[in-house]
């Protein structure tokens, strides 16, 4: 039939006497189109998984620091919405301003500790943290007793404790007043508040990771996936600079739990801890509990030498 | 036609990952209660000297101190576990006759409420530390002008009977993302 229809020679570009290959170039265009389409959709399926684009508000918003009050309530009321909708419950989001004359530090018994990790769990239960993937603001380090030597700490140690050979060194964000992670960041998505608090804002950080490489106490986690954290689990006491949900590919730290310690109350490390060895207060009250211990007691930092002048005090019974 | 199956083949292959370690062999341990309950070591305090409900006073006011070792004596005595150093003597701390309260260095009574000025008896840069702050726990509000701050007396985690903090289960070990060789394989 179409051979009547065209002309002959015409349709079939082929030297004579060979056979005709029988796919037309019109077929083997439209083929190639088919194709070519298929694969750019797959190319662009992992758009698929961006279920919620960040609205017109959230591209064009400010950094914290410039935000208005009326601002702030615009974003916090989002943020609400958006944790309602992910984790179905209407969160009690805050954002405490810092206490004047406030300056929060913290000091650990290290004679006390004995080791049973309650300050790590007691912590992600509070801070919302993921868990699978697994994300934890306090390491306990376990070391021979008779030396600091981190290089040859125990992370991993299970069973029961404490082990009479070794004593217990927890790390966490050591809130230096030098510190080197707000240096390196390079869009001021991380500074410290005025009550001495090093904070993330989630919304401003781009994750290029380069204040988990500053710092040299190991402290700050990044979201390398989506956090998974059980609706029922969610902590709904949030603070906006604290423990609200995290997103990926941000960075998060310890806080001294903001959420609670601005409205007067100890962070939940210090609240769990079985032996007491967790110390917490404000260092600028010369008659407070923490003032004290940093007077009498016999007191060290970590990593002195680096010049970070930590507000994490740890010291010794005697 | 070789080369388009080779591309299918190695779709498959990367589609399936046969031979890849694939997400996780285990998942995370769970975020148990029993691993952030702020409850102490010893549970809750009790409001008086008792045994099982009963203050001691109650059959005891009306005794004289027994002239043998009472923990061969009757069933409340014979549970108890004195392991407190060369502190042997139950009238050491108890009052030989008020049996509801403790005892001061010249037998005067104490209060159970006020236990802590009877382990000051011995512990006397203790008692210091813990006035002030750096020994025992605290809960509640660090800014006392905003809450309460309960300080947590010293029979909260210390048995007076067997005074030696007790060997706790460690919650479970970290499975983060970055995991450091251990020391050994350096």
């Amino acid at each position: 039939m179409a051979d009547e229809k065209l002309p002959a020679g015409r349709p079939y570009f082929h030297p004579e006497g060979t056979e005709a290959s029988g796919i037309t170039r019109r077929e083997f265009l439209g083929v190639a189109a088919v194709g070519l389409a298929a694969a750019t959709a797959a190319a662009l399926s992992p758009l698929r998984q961006l279920a919620d684009f960040p609205t017109l508000e959230d591209w064009l918003r400010k950094h914290y620091t410039e935000l208005t009050p009326r601002d702030k309530e615009a974003i916090f009321e989002r943020i609400r919405a958006q944790v309602e909708k992910d984790y179905g419950v209407r969160p009690n989001l805050t954002d405490q301003p810092p206490l004047d004359g406030v300056m929060f530090a913290y000091a650990l018994n290290i004679g006390r500790c004995v080791g049973c990790r309650r300050c790590v769990y007691a912590c992600v239960n509070e801070n919302n943290q993921s868990r699978d993937p697994q994300i934890q603001y306090i390491r306990v380090l376990k070391m021979k007793k008779g030396s600091i030597d981190v290089e040859t700490a125990e992370h991993y140690y299970e069973g029961e404790v404490p082990d009479p050979d070794h004593y217990y060194m927890p790390v966490q964000c050591n809130q230096c007043r030098n510190p080197p992670c707000v240096k390196v960041c390079p869009v001021k998505a991380t500074w410290p508040e005025k009550d001495g608090v090093v904070v993330v804002d989630y919304n401003w950080c781009i994750g290029c990771r380069y204040c988990e490489a500053a710092c040299p106490y190991w402290a700050r986690r990044f979201n390398f996936k989506k956090p998974g954290l059980p609706k029922e689990e969610l902590n709904p006491n949030m603070g906006y600079l604290s423990n609200r949900p995290r997103e990926k590919g941000v960075m998060e730290k310890c806080h001294f739990c903001l959420q609670r310690t601005r409205a007067g109350r100890y962070p939940a490390c210090v609240e769990v801890c079985p032996t007491g060895s967790r110390k917490f207060g404000n260092i600028l009250d010369p008659d407070s509990e923490i003032s004290n211990i940093i007077r009498t007691k016999r007191v060290y930092v970590l990593k002195e030498e680096v010049g970070t002048n930590p507000k994490f005090y740890y010291y010794f019974n005697v | 036609m070789a080369a388009l199956a080779a591309c299918i083949a190695a779709a498959l292959y990367f589609w399936f990952d046969p031979l890849g370690a694939g997400e996780r062999t285990s998942e995370p341990p769970a975020v148990k209660p029993a691993y952030y309950d702020t409850t102490p070591v010893r549970g809750r305090l009790k409001t008086a000297l008792m045994t099982e409900g009963t203050p001691c006073g109650t059959c005891h006011d009306s005794m004289d101190p027994p002239a043998v070792d009472p923990s061969k004596r009757g069933t409340f005595h014979s549970q108890i576990v004195l392991r407190h150093g060369a502190n042997v003597r139950c009238f050491n701390c108890h009052n030989s006759g008020k049996r509801d309260f403790f005892s001061g260095f010249g037998g005067e009574p104490i209060p159970y409420s006020r236990v802590e000025t009877l382990c000051a008896k011995c512990h006397g840069p203790h008692y210091r530390d813990w006035q002030q702050g750096a020994h025992g726990r605290r809960n509640g509000y660090w800014n006392t002008a905003m809450g309460e701050r309960k300080t947590q007396v010293c029979i909260v985690c210390h048995d007076p009977h067997w005074p030696v903090f007790k060997p706790l289960r460690a919650a479970p070990a970290p499975r983060t993302l970055r995991v450091t060789a251990s020391a050994e394989e350096h």
